[in-house]
């Protein structure tokens, strides 16, 4: 399981418990684990000075346990646009998925609950990588509920909205066509389509999905 | 003659006994609403750094022994100790799950943990996670850093109203309007105030030691 070796993560997480089960388990899977720290001070001075592929942050953390980690986030995409960010929390909060949809690619925002699936978790770090989202089930449902959404939309199928949803959280084709037990071809056709609908210029299929979701998620 | 005067005064225009008794009757309303403010962001603070913390190290834990079962590569029903072992991991698996998304119900219940970056930002995802389309205005443009409780408020009255809403067919989308003026927003830096300064010992600031930025809410989506 060395699929990720090239991958450079950072952990910040005040727990020491999980921060620790965190590092055993990525480092596990091949991933190259930094540094895990505890709070955002030594986060920014971690990303500055080793320059990540991958930071993961908890968003509550020191010094008063609000959204400390969502700040620094955002703060360092800014600064350093290259590293990607996978931001994750006890709870889904609608203004962070909105500031961390609107921030561009490379994003990711999950439920603690997801480390205990840990095949799909790793995955998460892997596709935020390479510039794809990973958003979690409820963050898409939040956002999906936000009623700010616009005519661009409003215009899918309920179908395609389902499709679109998956393709938020950042399955595959072949995936979305296994939870939605439907064909892979007809996954493909319904992707053509909200492609079509959201006027999305054509360019290499990864990158479009990436703009749908965002398109989606911008309202 | 300027003895007179005073007496008149004194009796004319200081508070009567039963205006003194009111305003001390506000002051310990105020205090024990700042408490009981404070204890259930404790608590839920407590749940989150303790609890929901463990509980979620655990779930992992059992997820990557689930996995490492998984990978043993035995075929089903050859080994019957194994099936057992797996069987059983596979539950508390699931049990740790359901237990950490009923913990963070409860935990939200009692305190979301949005109303510690502001009122507007605990109300957007409030309206969100609602089963029907909700507009929410808010124009709060200082928070009552003095007077959490009051934020508390607002939200506990507005998930109320939206339950109640959700639970009655309507045809109108339900609105939530927060206007900084409500009636006795007046009283937002008085006696609640005075009394938790009182109250509140030096070397525990209460929240009015939020810093700046969160005083406000997030320009994204104020807008």
């Amino acid at each position: 399981m060395a699929e990720h070796e090239t991958l450079r993560v950072v952990i910040a997480e005040d727990f020491a418990i999980l921060r620790d089960g965190l590092v055993q388990l990525l480092a596990d899977r091949g991933f190259a684990v930094l540094q895990s720290i505890a709070d955002p001070v030594s986060l920014e001075r971690t990303v500055a000075a080793d320059h990540p592929d991958v930071a993961v942050v908890d968003i509550r953390m020191p010094p008063t346990f609000t959204d400390e980690g969502l700040r620094t986030a955002i703060g360092l995409r800014h600064d350093y646009p290259d590293v990607r960010i996978l931001v994750f929390s006890q709870y889904i909060e609608t203004y962070a998925a909105e500031l961390l949809a609107g921030a561009a690619a490379g994003i990711g925002y999950l439920l603690k609950d997801r480390v205990a699936d840990v095949g799909d978790f790793v995955e998460a770090p892997v596709r935020v990588a390479s510039g794809g989202t990973a958003l979690d089930p409820e963050v898409v449902i939040q956002l999906m509920g936000a009623s700010r959404r616009t005519d661009a939309v409003v215009g899918l199928s309920n179908r395609e909205r389902e499709v679109l949803a998956h393709m938020a959280e950042g399955r595959t084709n072949s995936a979305i066509a296994a939870s939605l037990v439907i064909s892979e071809g007809a996954v493909e056709k319904h992707v053509a389509n909200i492609f079509a609908k959201l006027d999305l210029p054509s360019t290499p299929t990864d990158h479009r999905r990436v703009l749908a979701v965002l398109r989606y998620l911008e309202g | 003659m300027v003895y007179l005067d005073r007496r008149m005064m004194r009796l004319l225009l200081a508070p009567d006994a039963a205006a003194s008794r009111v305003q001390r009757l506000e002051e310990s309303r105020s205090l024990t609403l700042y408490a009981a403010t404070a204890t259930l962001q404790r608590i839920e603070r407590n749940l989150h750094d303790g609890t929901q913390a463990q509980l979620v190290a655990l779930a992992m834990r059992l997820g990557q022994a689930k996995e490492k079962l998984d990978h043993l590569g035995v075929v089903p029903g050859s080994d019957t100790a194994l099936e057992t072992v797996r069987h059983l991991v596979d539950e508390a698996h699931r049990g740790t799950k359901e237990a950490i998304a009923d913990l963070r119900d409860l935990a939200r219940g009692i305190h979301p943990p949005a109303l510690d970056t502001c009122l507007a930002n605990a109300l957007w995802t409030l309206a969100a996670r609602s089963p029907v389309p909700t507009e929410v205005t808010v124009s709060v443009p200082s928070r009552p850093t003095q007077t959490p409780a009051i934020e508390a408020i607002c939200y506990f009255c507005a998930a109320e109203l939206l339950a109640t809403s959700t639970s009655t067919p309507r045809r109108r989308t339900p609105r939530l309007p927060v206007p900084s003026t409500a009636p006795g927003s007046g009283s937002w830096s008085g006696t609640t105030a005075e009394a938790v300064q009182r109250r509140t010992p030096a070397s525990a600031p209460p929240r009015a030691a939020w810093p700046a930025w969160q005083t406000g809410c997030v320009p994204s989506m104020a807008a």
